[in-house]
């Protein structure tokens, strides 16, 4: 049998999978409506490989998830003009 | 009386831009990248696919014009956006592939921000919005 993933602080979810896209589903959130915790639903190096398991998250159930990557957004050798 | 605003907390990218949490349809949250220099909110096929968006029937083609190319995208319209607690209903945005290299999932538009009276905040890495 599965064993449901446990609640993180997303500073830890951050810590343990390091430069990976993860699918979380929040659980808690500060004041300002920001999670600071939830559990990791998926996660991979390829951002498209969280696809499927965000429709999967999200169907017939009323959840919020919160898709990121866990290092840097922007590498440090890239400047970005768009 | 003077409206203090929703103070946004983001976080700052390589050369200083600026990324926002933004929850679609009130379920799906993303970093955007805030982008003042983009007239249309923007976002990926991968965000446009989990929120089941039908991109190949979509409300209209535009014409976009990034820093190189002059392409046509498909415009759908999303249920909602929110940014922090102020939250825009029916906001239509344009579908568009990013560099892969860049770890965002949506470019933040004119098309929201012009809705507020928005302050960036960069030494913070905080939007404001009155």
């Amino acid at each position: 049998m599965d064993t449901p993933p446990q609640a993180l602080p997303i500073e830890e979810i951050v810590r343990r999978y390091p430069d990976q896209w993860v699918l979380v589903e929040e659980t808690a959130w500060d004041p300002h409506g920001h999670p600071t915790a939830g559990m990791v639903r998926a996660a991979s190096v390829a951002r498209g490989d969280l696809r499927e398991p965000v429709r999967r998250c999200h169907h017939d159930q009323s959840v919020t998830t919160f898709l990121f990557y866990t290092g840097d957004p922007i590498p440090t050798d890239l400047t970005v003009v768009l | 009386m003077r409206r203090r605003g929703d103070r946004i907390r983001g976080r700052r990218g390589y050369g200083g831009v600026l990324l926002v949490p933004c929850l679609l349809h009130a379920a799906y949250r993303y970093w955007f990248l805030a982008d003042t220099g983009a007239a249309r909110t923007l976002i990926t096929p991968d965000v446009a696919l989990e929120l089941d968006l039908d991109v190949q029937t979509p409300v209209r083609q535009e014409r976009i014009a990034s820093v190189h190319h002059v392409m046509s995208a498909p415009v759908v319209r999303l249920a909602s956006v929110q940014i922090g607690a102020q939250r825009l209903t029916n906001v239509e945005v344009v579908v568009l592939p990013l560099p892969a290299e860049l770890r965002v999932d949506g470019l933040l538009g004119v098309n929201v921000l012009e809705h507020f009276r928005t302050t960036f905040e960069f030494p913070q890495a905080t939007i404001v919005l009155r």
